[in-house]
């Protein structure tokens, strides 16, 4: 969805959310700017210097989320 | 076993543990730091936040406390840092507390001061190598300066203040390293994931807006590497030191971590509304 459709609300949600004497630490509208963009990162800058190896991201990300719903 | 700073000769076939003192070590991160710093005949103790999440967690070698080191004495975390080689920071609030306005007040006392205090005495109990767990936030805080992230943002500015106090409290005496983490997945024994939250906020829906970003996405913990690689590998780890002459190593995982094929790794795509889940700490 584009960013102009739903800034406005995320921006509702923080005034909302500071009326209740709240703040988030990342605000939600600056959030969605943040997940409008790609914050890729490439492993091989610290792969390298670190020696951590691959490891399947994908299958533990659903292992995550399947404990999440399970409980 | 002998014991870290010694200079006795080690007989043939005894290893020489050093010992690193792990905060947090039953967090999520901080367990998996536990495990791999043991993998890696480290010699380990940790102090976490009660309770235990779950019993006989860590292996009997561990010296396992709970408590909080906040309320301890400087003397009382001199002594107990005494003889460690390194210190992993593997503590904190993440960005998913939502605390009282203003949040740079929440922020800066819960992870500035103590990284600040904690470096400090790590450096004076003669600690060489601080590795601190910090947010990928930081990194594209830097990078993403047209959004100026710092000017309204409690979490980034602090993360990053965070970072630099570490920085200059080890200036000159011991290695800082920080690990921009970014999200993380994984299980743990006794604790539900920290997605389970915002699992929960999709649950049911029939349809989730999501933004055309997406994230770097790792599994389990980082740290020990740092420790190691900064130990062995110092010409390698020199091509991340900053200007200050520290080493800091950015957009990091773990040997659990993988940021492995391309697609798995940065595939991930933010579901609207979501807080970030960031780090995954205890």
């Amino acid at each position: 969805m584009p960013l102009e459709q739903m800034k406005p609300a995320m921006e509702k949600i923080d005034a909302e959310t500071l009326a209740h004497g709240k703040e988030h630490g990342i605000h939600i509208a600056d959030t969605a700017e943040t997940q409008n963009r790609d914050a890729y990162l490439d492993p091989q800058d610290t792969m390298p210097v670190l020696g951590y190896k691959e490891a399947d991201v994908r299958a533990e990300m659903i292992e995550t989320l399947k404990k999440c719903i399970e409980g | 076993m002998i014991h870290s700073r010694t200079t006795t000769t080690i007989p043939e076939g005894m290893s020489f543990m050093k010992e690193v003192f792990v905060l947090g070590g039953t967090g999520f991160l901080g367990y998996y730091t536990v495990k791999e710093l043991l993998r890696r005949d480290y010699k380990v103790s940790t102090i976490s936040l009660p309770p235990m999440p779950a019993e006989e967690l860590l292996p009997k070698e561990v010296d396992c406390r709970l408590g909080d080191i906040n309320q301890m004495s400087d003397e009382e975390v001199l002594e107990l840092l005494k003889g460690k080689y390194a210190f992993v920071y593997a503590a904190g609030a993440d960005e998913r507390v939502v605390p009282d306005a203003p949040a740079m007040k929440f922020f800066y006392e819960a992870n500035v001061l103590p990284t600040q205090r904690l470096a400090r005495i790590a450096r004076q109990a003669g600690v060489q190598k601080f590795v601190l767990f910090g947010s990928y936030f930081a990194h594209f805080t830097e990078v993403w300066t047209d959004l100026k992230l710092k000017e309204h943002n409690a979490y980034p500015r602090t993360r990053l203040l965070q970072e630099e106090v570490a920085y200059m409290e080890g200036e000159g005496g011991m290695d800082v390293m920080t690990l921009r983490l970014p999200y993380i997945f994984g299980m743990m024994p006794g604790r539900q994931p920290l997605w389970t939250m915002f699992v929960d906020r999709v649950k049911g829906q029939e349809i989730v807006p999501v933004l055309g970003g997406g994230t770097a996405m790792v599994t389990g913990s980082a740290g020990c590497g740092s420790c190691r690689r900064g130990d062995r590998e110092r010409q390698a780890s020199d091509g991340l030191r900053d200007r200050r002459n520290q080493h800091e190593a950015q957009r990091v995982s773990s040997d659990y971590c993988g940021p492995a094929r391309a697609d798995g790794h940065q595939g991930g795509r933010h579901a609207a509304g979501a807080d970030e889940a960031g780090n995954g700490k205890n």
